[in-house]
């Protein structure tokens, strides 16, 4: 065999386990509805029904019973605030939930006074484990069936009049402003807002200082779940969550699955069949030809 | 040729390369926003636990006992050291309880010192006691939690620390705290003891209470008269309060017999027995020479016109809409008032007053954005004269109409590029579905539209082109109704999409993969597949028997001869096309196996050549079985049959 009939085949044997290995092995990254370990979304998404969306040009145009969820690590195009805004406008519900990423140009872009702080919030007695999981104890007595949530590396939210919020951190968690990760005495104490609900045109826009609810290690612990269900409308089974995955970093292996799906999804339309099955007689009719092959 | 096979090789393995770079490039970007909760390290905060210690003592100094008691309610949700567990929840639960006999004995103080200042000897000595009890308890409960507090200390090495650390000057505001804590207490402990001390030679006074009528109706006048004395002697312009239920009511003065009379108005209260009691307690010059003196109860029984409150409300009400309740008053026996008010209150909140009927039916209008789910609805009317309050509660059940969509039969079958004529109505229990939104969606075509009036609709759908030949496609109704009172409605059907277009296409595509393709094929390299004959039944070679003239055939070799007479030559060129045939195949005449049906069965193995064997296995029949005298050109003929097998064989 010639070097570069080696090459070929390496090549062709390399790719494919690439493209097994791409389907098969299991996405790691944050917030994605595909991650079925810990901080993975899978667990959310299945329980709620949600539909994940890679864009926001499709926002449905009758949001009345529809909610969507933005977890905003990249930044918003004009289009998107524009859509946004029109499906809450239009009586969407939008559940913002940020903690350090570009929540607050949608909040701007909406004409909210509220503002996500971008610092860390720590709780040296009420946490899980260590003060970057705060326990959330205090609630607006509308939540019925709420006692305690448990948060995780969050942060807090500012100029929400008092009406408007829903949890505060206990009056011992800290704005931990100087990035050290341990509360000082010359930090900032609570208790600080840490989830509210506005109004917007005929929609409801919520906002929770921390997206980390949701993943699969945290959904389920205290109430986590249960406060979800209300920030997003409760419990009504005609209600839609819709996800929005365009807005969250993805590694590499992500975009190649999504990239593959959408391959694979392609492959499977009729024409690219019968092209593909067009090259491969083409491909071995020209062999044959070529070697000048008979059969019998 | 090999040059290019090989280019054709790298040109194709750069295109996969190309495909998987494009499949794994992107712009990953990692933004720690949590860890794995169950990962997560350990960390305790020593001085935000002292802190919480230092604040729930506080709350205990100020007496304020909701507040401790919301403070150490949280204790469990505290990130605290697995071996400072205990403790810390002996810190809770002591801290609360202390907190709570703090609250007691200090209101108990004040009660003595009430009945101290009245004389009340007796219930003073009672309560003393009471008093002394919590405080025992309330220092057995700060012990326990000063032990808390010093086995937090010990875990965090408080002790040890530096001084001027915030360790140190919180472990130490805590003890502090608790010194204050205990000297409160002992502070409990003097003024019971103040309280307790009794001034000596202070005489006993008694007292006496009696009512005339003994049953009465509210806002009736009784009358009540008594004596005060100390031993024999009538205490006169003396002041005797009447305690209803254990309140002052009222104030007589006795005369100077120490008898005392008066008018006591039975209060609107409703109770169908009212304890009366009249109490002396000294005043002035009296204090520090009479002791108080407390009547024995009388119980005074109230009547009233008690009435029962009926509600119906509707089963179900809807946003936006009226809903009726019934209301029906029973007042038993008693005669029915002359006028009376009604307040209606749904959730609390006041929503109608209206003058009450023995029966009637009131209209509510439910606001449009009124959740569903149970309601309270009440009903009160205040009391009136001899008429006791009344009030009654009823759940009212909020419901939003499920709408129905009525569209018929849609067509099991739509053909695509194409429409969809979709005709409906929408409705609910509560009519029709008037201007609402709906919204059809199918693939990519989706229609937009209001219902009429009466909740008719009629639109088309377009299905526009798509990649799809065959199979289901959903079509999605979403209403929205324009009435608070309807709920919104989404309702999937499928159907079964046949694409026109694309089935045409491809049906053409394969027709070419099919027939036009393998013909080219052929044509181009001449290639043709034989088929495999079956393995051979037996390996015998039988010759052909004659059966119609056994005379006839008589001296001619088995074999034939090539240059011999005609007869023979056509043996011979079928023998030497057999022989091929065994060859290629290893076909075999068999016994008993006639020249025809030899010849059928080699069809398959022969191919191309079944029709020319045919013919020579007819031209032998014939010269084998009949009288046929076959000429040279029978001859000639079955050579070329024979050569023709011979090659088409070989290609």
């Amino acid at each position: 065999m010639r070097v570069s009939g080696l090459l070929f085949y390496t090549v062709i044997i390399v790719i494919v386990i690439s493209l097994v290995f791409i389907w098969f092995l299991p996405s790691i990254q944050d917030f994605m509805a595909g991650n079925t370990m810990w901080n993975g979304i899978s667990g959310f998404s299945h329980e709620l029904q949600a539909e994940n969306v890679d864009s926001l040009a499709g926002l449905t145009q009758a949001p009345e019973n529809s909610v969507l969820v933005s977890i905003p690590y990249l930044p918003y195009k004009e289009e998107e605030l524009t859509a946004i805004k029109g499906f809450v406008d239009n009586g969407g519900t939008l559940l913002l939930m940020d903690d350090f990423g570009y929540g607050n140009s949608l909040l701007t872009y909406l004409g909210k006074d509220a503002r996500f702080s971008n610092k860390l919030l720590l709780d040296p007695l009420y946490s899980y484990k260590n003060p970057s999981l705060p326990r959330i104890t205090d609630f607006t007595p509308k939540i019925e069936g709420v006692d305690e949530v448990t948060l995780n590396y969050a942060t807090t939210l500012n100029n929400v009049a008092d009406q408007d919020v829903i949890a505060w951190s206990s009056s011992y968690s800290v704005l931990d402003l100087d990035e050290n990760f341990s509360p000082d005495e010359s930090e900032p104490r609570g208790p600080f807002p840490v989830a509210a609900k506005l109004t917007a045109g005929k929609g409801t826009i919520a906002i929770v200082a921390d997206p980390s609810l949701m993943i699969n290690s945290m959904v389920g612990r205290d109430d986590n779940y249960a406060f979800i269900n209300y920030l997003s409308g409760g419990r009504d089974d005609s209600r839609k969550i819709i996800i929005d995955r365009s807005h969250l970093s993805q590694t590499p292996l992500d975009i190649s699955k999504t990239r593959l799906a959408n391959t694979r999804e392609w492959l499977s339309n009729p024409y690219a069949l019968v092209g593909i099955t067009a090259l491969v007689i083409v491909v071995v009719s020209r062999n044959t030809i070529r070697k000048g092959v008979t059969f019998g | 040729m090999k040059r290019h096979a090989n280019r054709g090789r790298v040109i194709l393995a750069g295109f996969c390369v190309g495909a998987l770079a494009l499949l794994s490039s992107g712009n990953a970007l990692a933004i720690p926003s949590h860890e794995d909760p169950e990962k997560a390290t350990p960390m305790f905060s020593d001085v935000a636990l002292l802190r919480y210690y230092s604040d729930s003592l506080d709350s205990i100094l100020l007496k304020n006992l909701a507040e401790v008691e919301a403070k150490l309610g949280k204790m469990p949700l505290a990130n605290v050291p697995p071996n400072l567990k205990t403790a810390t929840g002996d810190f809770a639960t002591s801290g609360t309880a202390l907190a709570q006999m703090v609250v007691q004995i200090d209101r108990s103080l004040d009660k003595l010192s009430l009945y101290r200042e009245q004389s009340r000897m007796d219930e003073a000595a009672e309560l003393a006691l009471e008093i002394s009890a919590n405080l025992t308890e309330a220092r057995s409960k700060l012990d326990r939690v000063e032990r808390a507090v010093v086995a937090t200390g010990r875990e965090f090495k408080a002790a040890s620390a530096k001084d001027g650390s915030d360790l140190k000057s919180f472990y130490q505001d805590v003890q502090d705290r608790i010194t204050r804590i205990r000297g409160m207490l002992d502070l409990f402990e003097t003024s019971l003891s103040g309280l307790q001390s009794t001034t000596a030679g202070e005489l006993p006074t008694q007292i006496s209470l009696s009512l005339e009528p003994m049953v009465a109706f509210v806002g009736d006048n009784i009358n009540l008269r008594g004596r005060l004395a100390s031993g024999q002697e009538g205490l006169g312009g003396r002041e005797v309060e009447i305690l209803l239920n254990n309140s002052v009511y009222l104030t007589a003065k006795t005369d100077a017999s120490g008898s005392y009379i008066g008018v006591l108005p039975v209060p609107y209260w409703y109770w169908p027995e009212l304890d009366v009691q009249a109490i002396y307690y000294p005043r002035g010059s009296d204090k520090g020479v009479y002791i108080a003196s407390l009547s024995p109860v009388v119980r005074l029984r109230v009547i009233f016109y008690p009435a029962q409150i009926e509600i119906s409300p509707e089963a179900k009400a809807y946003p936006g809409r009226d809903t009726i309740l019934s209301v029906r008053f029973d007042y038993g026996d008693a005669p029915l008032p002359a006028a009376r008010k009604v307040e209606l209150r749904f959730d609390d909140r006041l929503i109608a007053e209206v003058a009450a009927l023995p029966e009637f039916n009131q209209k509510i209008t439910i606001d449009p954005d009124t959740s569903v789910g149970k309601h309270v609805l009440t009903v009160s009317s205040a009391a009136a004269g001899r008429y006791a309050p009344a009030v009654s509660s009823a759940f009212l059940e909020v419901a939003k109409a499920t709408p129905v969509l009525d569209m018929g039969l849609l067509p099991g079958l739509v053909l695509i590029p194409g429409g969809l004529n979709i005709k409906g109505r929408l409705y609910s229990e509560l009519g029709p579905l008037n201007n609402a939104h709906i919204e059809l969606v199918s693939g990519r075509s989706r229609v937009e539209f209001a219902s009429q009036e009466n909740g008719d609709f009629q639109t088309r759908i377009k299905l526009g082109m798509n990649l799809g030949i065959v199979g289901s496609q959903d079509l999605t109704i979403r209403v929205t109704p324009a009435e608070p009172w309807h709920a919104p409605l989404v309702i999937t059907r499928p159907l079964l999409a046949v694409n026109v277009v694309n089935s045409v296409v491809i049906f053409l595509v394969l027709m070419v993969l099919a027939v036009y393709l393998p013909a080219r094929l052929r044509r181009r390299v001449g290639a043709y597949v034989p088929r495999k004959a079956p393995a051979p039944v037996s390996p015998v070679l039988a010759q052909p028997t004659p059966l119609a003239s056994k005379a006839s055939n008589e001296g001619i070799p088995p074999e034939g001869q090539e240059d011999g007479e005609p007869r023979y030559q056509v043996l011979y060129w079928y023998h030497t096309a057999t022989a091929l045939l065994a060859r290629a195949a290893r076909g075999m005449l068999r016994p008993q196996q006639t020249l025809r049906e030899f010849a059928q069965e080699s069809n398959r193995v022969l191919g191309s050549a079944a029709t020319h064997f045919m013919v020579l296995t007819r031209l032998l029949e014939r010269v084998l079985y009949s009288d046929y005298q076959p000429s040279h050109e029978d001859a000639e003929k079955s050579r070329q049959l024979s050569i023709s097998i011979k090659e088409k064989l070989k290609g």
